[in-house]
């Protein structure tokens, strides 16, 4: 069952995570380039400024991760909404077994792209030597990614598994709590609410703490 | 007798016009049991509660001696259901389709699988969004019959169909029934089809079951009589009136549906001082009509 | 009776000065100040242009704020905050090297007579647009005194400070200073990292020679000319320097050398100037940096010397502990998140399966 599972999956899946992976590779490259650590003159190296490039790339490893987890949940799930989910309300396994079968077979498609980010990380690493002082963080770089994607997609595969009405109702609650923040700012009101809610969600114990913080390729 | 679908007091309601039940249906195990009813009767909205597709307000259904909807996998182990519409991925090919579902079930039968795919002229490697709906309907049957069930839900699966096609998925209905003895559960506004096949006929209207009867009893139990010169009050005829209408007003003709219709009735005419001319069989599709027609009457009078 | 009115007005000078803290000369600075703001709007409005703003001024601290909007919620929130900030920055007292200057803040639209205002020591903060909050204007203010501060004490002062921004959230700064000190390509940087007092002093353009300048910062600096003055090495008038300073290891010939080369060897930025001014604050109490910001004409190493309270070693000391107890946070992965993810992946996936439509 879970092979079949993983193998539709798959195929609804597959163009995105190629894509993603793709993306994964060669971010840590054009990190490290851009931040110019592969120009091979060291003499004119502001580690300063090639440390806040590298900070400014980092950034995109978390976003990756988001769209990683936001993909695989319109993958898994994209199928039975179309078919108004009677396929699967009329299969012999007990629905919270479904349930877990489509998120398992998500789960291990995350696998590639963190692959990717590892490997593009190896290979942006060796291309040059680090100065002294510095440290590269291309394991927990990769690590990190495979929490954040493995939590991005497990809180957007949970919002697609619910019936219309409860994804209207959170969406449209995070969207008023955020409109409201913005109009309540723009006319000089303490948004201590929004605040509240933002460090509930990005905190520790928040969900999203590993979305937030240094995603650094290279540091101290 | 055992029953392969027995629901109790069933009842749902869906805004506020639609209102099924109490219902109380009875599949009896091993029967080919055509649901009928005309448009928007409740009929799919019938057999999704049967099967746990949808939440009833009220009552109990038991599908193989299996409570819906606390025991649905179990159910739908044994259960093979081909919807009215089709809910297969649109993303699949044939192939996958049948991968899929013989992952889940089972009992599924490989090779009775491949033979119906030839049977049925089927592409594995066909996109379901690209089937067409004949093809479509053939790719729901087979995968229903491939399944081995015990039971086969078919909500109108010959429903835009043409000649053709209804034609292979019927027959292979029938040699599937014929070597399994399983129960089938099949619902039609197409009387005349089910009129060759099911044993077994239940009547829905307006969220209501008028009849249920075996099948032998709704055809040959509903007649129209002819009668001439008929008294105003009929007394208290052996058969039920259904109607009484008047024919053609110079002869005093009056046409006459009647249920539960047998020949020694006849005497019960020249009782009553009438002379009955002549008794017409109707066909199922007559029968139902008539049935239709009588059993709407307002609620609570 | 005018003797007693005079007594009375001095009197009463006196107890104003009292109840602002100014001294006498403070206030009568002030007196003369608004005198001149409330001359400066008469004749605006005497001059019957449309729209001309009312000034209102707003006291703190000696520093006089001026708004055409002194009653909008924005402005008060904000020199609230403001007050709170300088008195924890710069000390409950108000400087005196603040009294007379002042921070003109406009809401409205612009008027010629704004220009007169922004004469002198002031600084000026443009509020226009409607988003603007009391946080984000607090923050200017900052930025204000910062401008304010920016030429006290003097030319050798303000040329050692530079651009540096006192009120900022202290943490980034000590972490993005910490990142000069490992990373900066200079002999000084490393020199403080490894523990030499000296390198430290050198890498924040403490030029002054300390006593007792180390071996190894003698070998450092000969080392960083001969790598990297090389190519300087035959002009005439610095070839006899060179020579003495990379063949004779002399340190003072090097210094020379770096003099005439007109090379100054790369010290960390002015940011980490400002990361010691704040350690000078934390040590030398309320009013540590009045007394470093002071007209005294003094070099810097006895303006923090005399600031802190303490020799410049001690100071140089904290310093660089605080510094590198402030590394920025690595990438790694903190401790227990990967647990945090599971348990939120599984209660996210069990809400899931709970969903209406699975039941």
């Amino acid at each position: 069952m879970f092979a079949a599972i993983c193998r539709i999956q798959w195929k609804a899946s597959a163009l995105g995570v190629a894509l993603l992976a793709t993306l994964a590779f060669i971010i840590p490259l054009l990190t490290v380039q851009q931040a110019g650590f592969s120009a091979g003159d060291r003499r004119g190296w502001d580690l300063i400024v090639m440390l806040s490039a590298v900070e400014t790339a980092g950034t995109l490893f978390p976003i990756l991760a988001v769209i990683l987890g936001l993909t695989l949940s319109v993958g898994a799930w994209s199928a039975d909404h179309q078919a108004e989910h009677v396929y699967a309300l009329t299969l012999p396994v007990p629905r919270w077994h479904y349930v877990l079968l489509r998120f398992g077979a998500g789960l291990l498609l995350i696998a590639p792209v963190v692959a990717a980010v590892g490997l593009g990380c190896a290979v942006a690493l060796g291309s040059f030597d680090l100065p002294a002082g510095l440290r590269s963080y291309g394991g927990a770089i990769t690590l990190r990614f495979a929490l954040a994607a493995a939590v991005s997609y497990a809180a957007t595969f949970a919002l697609a598994a619910g019936t219309k009405r409860t994804t209207a109702a959170v969406v449209g609650v995070l969207t008023a709590v955020i409109v409201l923040a913005l109009v309540l700012e723009a006319f000089g009101v303490s948004t201590a609410v929004a605040e509240g809610i933002m460090n509930a969600i990005f905190t520790r114990p928040g969900p999203f703490e590993v979305l937030v913080g240094p995603w650094s390729l290279i540091g101290v | 007798m055992s029953y392969a679908i027995e629901t109790q007091e069933l009842q749902y309601r869906a805004g506020r016009t639609f209102e099924l039940g109490p219902l109380n249906l009875h599949v009896p195990a091993g029967a080919i049991y055509g649901f009928l009813g005309p448009n928007g009767s409740g009929k799919t909205t019938t057999i999704r509660l049967c099967l746990g597709l949808l939440r009833a307000e009220r009552g109990g259904v038991r599908v193989l001696g299996h409570d819906v909807p606390s025991q649905a996998p179990a159910m739908f182990a044994r259960v093979g259901y081909v919807p009215e519409r089709s809910h297969l991925y649109p993303n699949l090919t044939v192939r996958e389709a049948l991968a899929l579902h013989g992952a889940f079930h089972r009992r599924w039968d490989h090779q009775a699988a491949a033979e119906l795919l030839g049977t049925f002229q089927l592409q594995g490697d066909t996109r379901i969004g690209r089937l067409s709906k004949g093809e479509n309907g053939k790719l729901l049957m087979l995968l229903a019959l491939a399944q081995r069930p015990d039971l086969l839900v078919l909500d109108e699966p010959t429903d835009g169909l043409d000649p053709v096609v209804r034609r292979d998925v019927l027959m292979a209905l029938i040699d599937f029934v014929s070597e399994s003895g399983a129960t089938v559960f099949i619902s039609s506004h197409l009387v005349h089809e089910l009129e060759r096949i099911c044993d077994w006929v239940g009547v829905m209207d307006r969220g209501r079951l008028v009849a249920e009867v075996p099948m032998h009893s709704f055809k040959n139990g509903i007649k129209r009589l002819r009668v001439r010169n008929a008294p105003a009050q009929a007394g208290d005829p052996p058969f039920v009136l259904l109607a009484r209408e008047r024919g053609d007003g110079a002869s005093g003709t009056e046409v006459w549906v009647v249920r539960g219709w047998q020949a020694t009735m006849r005497q019960y005419f020249e009782g009553i001082g009438a002379v009955l001319q002549d008794v017409v069989d109707l066909d199922l599709e007559e029968g139902f009509v008539e049935l239709l027609r009588t059993a709407r009457v307002p609620r609570g009078s | 009776m005018l003797r007693a009115a005079a007594v009375v007005a001095a009197l009463t000078i006196v107890a104003a000065a009292a109840l602002v803290g100014q001294t006498p000369d403070e206030q009568a600075k002030l007196d003369r100040l608004t005198r001149r703001y409330d001359d400066l709007t008469a004749r605006l409005t005497n001059e019957a242009e449309v729209g001309v703003p009312r000034v209102d001024s707003v006291h703190v601290g000696g520093l006089w704020i001026l708004s055409d909007s002194a009653e909008s919620p924005v402005l008060l929130g904000a020199v609230e905050s403001f007050r709170r900030l300088l008195m924890q920055q710069l000390g409950p007292a108000p400087l005196p090297l603040l009294v007379g200057a002042r921070i003109a803040v406009r809401f409205g639209e612009a008027h010629p007579g704004w220009g007169h205002l922004l004469t002198g020591d002031t600084q000026f903060i443009g509020v226009q647009q409607r988003r603007r909050t009391s946080k984000w204007l607090t923050g200017q203010l900052a930025q204000a005194v910062d401008g304010l501060l920016a030429h006290r004490g003097g030319a050798s002062v303000a040329a050692w400070r530079g651009d540096v921004h006192l009120f900022h959230d202290q943490g980034p700064l000590l972490e993005a200073t910490h990142l000069e000190l490992l990373t900066a390509n200079a002999p000084s940087a490393d020199g403080c990292r490894d523990g030499s007092l000296e390198a430290c002093a050198r890498s924040l353009n403490l030029i002054a020679r300390l006593p007792g300048q180390s071996v190894e910062a003698n070998a450092e600096l000969r080392r960083f000319v001969e790598r990297r003055l090389r190519h300087r090495a035959s002009e005439p008038a610095l070839a006899p320097a060179y020579s003495a300073c990379v063949d004779g290891g002399d340190a003072a010939a090097c210094l020379a050398f770096l003099e005439r080369a007109g090379v100054q060897e790369p010290t960390l930025s002015t940011r980490a100037t400002g990361t010691l001014l704040v350690a000078v604050g934390d040590v030398g109490g309320p009013d540590a940096l009045a007394r470093f910001f002071a007209d005294t004409g003094a070099a810097i190493v006895p303006r923090l010397e005399a600031a802190a309270g303490m020799p410049v070693d001690s100071l140089l000391a904290r310093w660089r502990e605080t510094i590198l107890a402030h590394r920025p946070p690595p990438t790694a992965v903190p401790a227990g998140m990967q647990w945090f993810v599971l348990g939120w992946a599984t209660v996210l996936v069990a809400l899931a399966t709970r969903s209406t439509r699975w039941r």
